[in-house]
């Protein structure tokens, strides 16, 4: 193990790592092609990579002779999930991509000028509608086939849910906005997982979007139940006798406030979660990276161990939740505005009936614990 | 003006921070998720309605770990540059 190697691997912080691999031969170990085939992207792909100890060897002569630029010290820690963008950057730029590409604080927005997370979501949107047009195109009555049934599986058991949630009238009339951005964040958010695709939920950019999109719906929604004057009365905290008439100006100033925040808070907490799945997904390829780095006592070592697949589980059971608590706020904030024609007549017995008003007190009682 | 404190310690820090907002909100999730347990296992026919608040409640004392998570990426760069400060 050359000394450069293990200062490498030192700054890395895998110290104990590196003493691991002295003991390691340095030639007889043939590199594989990489387990996951994007993970190639740390060498910059463009270059040609040795593959057997002896010509990494005189690789590393080179380097030293300064005909081929080192990787610096952190190379082997990424800062987000290899994918066909950042394989691209490196295609198109090796030697750049070495010195921002490995160190650039957040996942990149831009390949040249494409604007890559707009790019995933679009074909992953389109896939999306793909499989929906396929699955229900025989739109069969007797006898479904087995896309047909898990389509319409899913649906059913999302407007079974919205409908729990909203009521009859209001989960039907709503239940085409939701389930489409249920699905849609879904599948943006488990894109990670899929080898060359990132999550496009993991820019404030396509959150910030789905946020806005979502909060106009809802306000759209409103002014089409109670009008523009009822919104107002609403925004004023509903007054009804003199001293609330005086709170008005108050409320509604905090209430302003609140429909700001709202599309900031629903579009921080997706880009929040889903980053920090990235992160942790990242992470773990790269002390993958770093163990076989120190066996095979290679700076760049085409494998790593897939230690992040143990983290796959955890990536679906929150990028549901994530989903789901998406659609279901966007839900609420729909049923936050009707309430409060209902709200009086249902104020006095404490059990609520599970009927429409019952519905809409736990709505509102959800929605009491937003503000 | 160099700055005064070793690049180890502001990492140490950013790291801690959200270490102790996960705490935070591991005890709120604990609550908020043990009494709907209870509340469902006490009320199994209105589990949906609770169900529905818990999710919400959930999402809300999340965001907060979220955000300490968000400002970690944004003020302190990125996990392992602080490094070179």
């Amino acid at each position: 193990m050359s000394p450069r190697t293990s200062m490498h691997l030192a700054d890395g912080g895998a110290i104990m790592l590196a003493q691991l691999g002295t003991g390691e031969p340095h030639g007889e170990v043939t590199h594989g092609p990489g387990l996951h085939g994007d993970e190639q992207q740390f060498h910059g792909a463009g270059e040609e990579q040795p593959l057997t100890g002896a010509h990494a060897a005189e690789a590393h002569a080179e380097a030293a002779d300064g005909g081929e630029h080192h990787p610096p010290a952190q190379y082997l820690l990424p800062h987000e999930v290899p994918n066909i963008a950042t394989l691209a950057e490196a295609v198109a730029d090796p030697a750049h991509f070495e010195i921002h590409g490995s160190h650039r604080p957040h996942p990149a927005a831009y390949v040249g000028w494409v604007p890559i997370n707009f790019l995933f979501s679009i074909c992953l949107a389109g896939c999306l509608v793909l499989f929906f047009r396929r699955a229900m195109r025989p739109r069969a009555v007797r006898r479904p086939g087995r896309l047909q049934l898990f389509a319409e599986m899913m649906l059913g058991g999302m407007r079974g849910f919205i409908i729990d949630i909203m009521g009859e009238e209001q989960g039907r009339r709503h239940f085409p906005y939701l389930a489409s951005l249920w699905f849609f964040i879904l599948v943006n958010n488990l894109a990670v997982l899929v080898p060359g695709l990132k999550a496009p939920t993991a820019s404030l950019k396509t959150t910030l979007a789905l946020g806005l999109t979502s909060i106009v719906y809802v306000r759209i929604a409103t002014l089409r139940d109670i009008g523009p004057l009822g919104y107002v009365y609403h925004l004023a905290g509903s007054p009804k006798d003199v001293i609330t008439w005086c709170m008005a100006p108050l409320f509604i100033v905090i209430e302003l406030i609140g429909e700001v925040v709202k599309p900031v808070s629903l579009s921080l907490r997706l880009f929040g979660a889903t980053l920090g799945e990235d992160k942790v997904l990242a992470a773990f390829l790269g002390i993958g990276m770093m163990i076989t780095a120190a066996l095979l006592s290679d700076a760049t070592p085409l494998v790593g161990l897939p230690l992040h697949v143990i983290f796959f589980p955890v990536v679906i059971l929150l990028s549901t939740i994530q989903a789901t608590v998406f659609a279901v706020l966007s839900a609420v904030y729909i049923m936050m505005m009707q309430h409060h024609e209902e709200h009086e007549e249902g104020h006095g017995h404490e059990p609520a009936p599970a009927t429409e008003g019952g519905r809409r007190e736990a709505a509102a009682g959800a929605a009491g614990l937003a503000h | 003006m160099e700055n005064f404190v070793p690049a180890s310690l502001i990492l140490f820090a950013y790291h801690l921070s959200v270490a102790v907002a996960a705490i935070g909100s591991g005890f709120g999730l604990g609550r908020a998720v043990g009494s709907a347990m209870e509340a469902m296992g006490r009320q199994p026919e209105a589990s949906g309605k609770i169900q529905l608040a818990m999710i919400i409640g959930c999402a809300f004392i999340e965001m907060l770990t979220i955000y300490a998570l968000i400002s970690i990426f944004f003020v302190g760069g990125v996990i392992g540059t602080g490094m070179e400060g």
